[in-house]
C-alpha cells in the first residue's frame, strides 16, 4: 500500500511540476520579457512581430492548462481503479513516460517556434559590422573535464552492467535500450557540436549571453546524460531483481530529475536581468 | 579578445581580418603560442564563407603570423610579433628595385623585361 501512495505522490509532482509549475515561470518570465522589451523599441527580438509572439504565449498556456487538466483525469481515474482492484501497480509503468511524452509537447512546440524566430532574426540581420572571439571555443570553456569524464565513464558503466545483467548476450530488450542510450548521447554530441563550432543562432547575442547559455546547455546536456545512465542502470535492476512494483515510481521520478536539469537548470542559470537585451533595440540611427 | 568585420566597408573581408589579427598579435592582445579559433567557426561566427577566412589564414602563415599544427589547430607564430612588422610590399619593391637595376646595367630594355616578367609569372 505504502509503495502505491509514494507512487501517487510522485505522479502527482510529475503532472503539477511539468504542466503547471514551470510553464507558470516561463510564462511569467515571457511577460517580465513582453513588459522590459515593448515591440516599438525592441523590434529585433519579435521578427514575427509581436501580434505572433503574443499568440504563442497563449497556445504555449492553453496546451499546457489542458495538459494538466488531463493529467489530473488520468491520476483520480488511476487512483479509483486500483483501489477497486482493477489495476496493479506494475501495469502503470508506461503511464510515467507517456503522460511525460505529453507534458513534453508543449516545451517542444515553444522550443521549435523559438528556432524558427531565430531564422528570421538572420534573415532579417541588416547589420553590417560582424564580431568573432579571436579563441577557440572548446567544451572544457564550458564543462569541467571531471563533469564530462564522469558522464563519459557513466555510459561505458551502464552499457556494462545492462550487459552483464543478460549474460553478455544481445536480446531484444538490451538492443532497445542500448540504441535509445547511444540515440540519446548522439544527439547531445551533435548539438554540442553545432553549438560549439556551428552557425550563431541568435545574431544580435551579446557575446557573453552566448557563453553563459553555452555553459548552461553544456551543463545540463552531461546531467541528463549521468541521469540516463543511472536510470538505465536502475532499470536493469529492476528488471533483474523483479522490483515491478517499483518501475513506475522510477520513470517518473526520472523523468522530473530530466525537466528538473533541462528546462529547471535553464531557468535557474538564465537570470533576466543579467541578459543584455539592449542588443535587441530599434536602430534609431538615420542615414542621410 | 574580440574581432571586427565591417561587409560595407570598401576592403575586402579577408584583408580586415589579416590587419586586425596582426594588430591583435602587435597591441599583445594575443601572444605567441595562442590558440586561434579554427576556420570554421571564425567564418560561421561572422556569417562569412569559410573561403574567405581561409585566405586570411594563409596571407597570415605566409607571413609567419600564424602557424598551422596539423589536428592540433592555428596557432600564432612564435616570431609574430616581429614578423607583423615586416612590410612586404616595401620588401618587395625593395627586391625588384635592385633586380632591374642589375638587368640595365646588363642592357634588358623595359620591354623586354615585361615580356619575361608576364612569362615566368604566367608559367608559374
Amino acid at each position: 500500500m505504502w509503495i502505491e501512495f509514494i507512487f501517487y505522490s510522485a505522479f502527482l509532482s510529475q503532472i503539477l511540476l511539468i504542466s503547471y509549475h514551470y510553464p507558470k515561470r516561463i510564462l511569467s518570465r515571457m511577460d517580465c520579457i513582453f513588459e522590459r522589451c515593448p515591440a516599438d523599441k525592441y523590434a529585433k527580438l519579435y521578427p514575427n512581430g509581436y501580434e505572433k509572439t503574443l499568440e504563442g504565449k497563449i497556445l504555449y498556456k492553453l496546451l499546457n492548462t489542458i495538459i494538466l487538466v488531463m493529467g489530473l483525469v488520468v491520476f483520480v481515474t488511476f487512483i479509483i481503479a486500483n483501489q477497486q482492484g482493477n489495476i496493479e501497480l506494475k501495469d502503470m509503468n508506461f503511464l510515467p513516460f507517456a503522460f511525460g511524452i505529453l507534458q513534453a509537447l508543449p516545451f517542444l512546440i515553444l522550443e521549435v517556434s523559438a528556432l524558427k524566430q531565430l531564422k528570421l532574426m538572420r534573415n532579417l540581420n541588416d547589420q553590417s559590422k560582424r564580431q568573432a572571439e579571436l579563441s577557440p571555443r572548446s567544451i572544457f570553456n564550458y564543462v569541467s573535464p571531471v563533469r564530462f569524464f564522469t558522464a563519459v565513464v557513466m555510459f561505458f558503466v551502464s552499457t556494462l552492467v545492462m550487459f552483464s545483467f543478460n549474460d553478455f548476450k544481445i536480446s531484444s530488450d538490451i538492443a532497445i535500450l542500448f540504441g535509445s542510450m547511444i540515440f540519446c548521447n548522439g544527439l547531445f554530441i551533435g548539438l554540442g557540436y553545432s553549438l560549439l563550432h556551428g552557425k550563431k543562432l541568435d545574431p544580435h547575442q551579446s557575446p557573453e549571453d552566448r557563453n553563459k547559455m553555452t555553459t548552461t546547455v553544456f551543463r545540463s546536456y552531461t546531467s541528463v546524460s549521468i541521469l540516463v545512465s543511472v536510470f538505465f542502470i536502475i532499470n536493469r535492476c529492476v528488471d533483474y531483481y523483479s522490483l515491478d512494483n517499483w518501475e513506475p515510481l522510477f520513470n517518473s521520478l526520472y523523468w522530473q530529475c530530466v525537466v528538473l536539469l533541462s528546462t529547471g537548470a535553464m531557468l535557474k542559470f538564465t537570470k533576466l536581468e543579467e541578459v543584455n537585451y539592449d542588443v535587441y533595440k530599434t536602430n534609431t540611427s538615420s542615414h542621410t | 579578445m574580440q574581432i571586427t568585420i565591417d561587409i560595407d566597408d570598401p576592403m575586402p573581408i579577408f584583408s580586415q581580418l589579416v590587419v586586425q589579427i596582426k594588430q591583435a598579435v602587435a597591441s599583445e592582445k594575443v601572444k605567441p603560442g595562442d590558440p586561434l579559433p579554427s576556420i570554421r567557426q571564425l567564418a560561421n561566427d561572422l556569417d562569412v564563407n569559410s573561403k574567405t577566412v581561409s585566405k586570411a589564414y594563409k596571407l597570415l602563415e605566409r607571413d609567419a603570423v600564424i602557424q598551422t599544427r596539423g589536428y592540433r589547430g592555428t596557432f600564432v607564430h612564435p616570431q609574430a610579433k616581429d614578423n607583423c612588422q615586416i612590410d612586404l610590399k616595401a620588401w618587395m619593391t625593395n627586391q625588384f628595385e635592385e633586380f632591374i637595376a642589375k638587368m640595365k646595367d646588363a642592357g634588358v630594355t623595359d620591354s623586354e623585361m615585361r615580356i619575361t616578367f608576364s612569362n615566368v609569372l604566367n608559367d608559374k
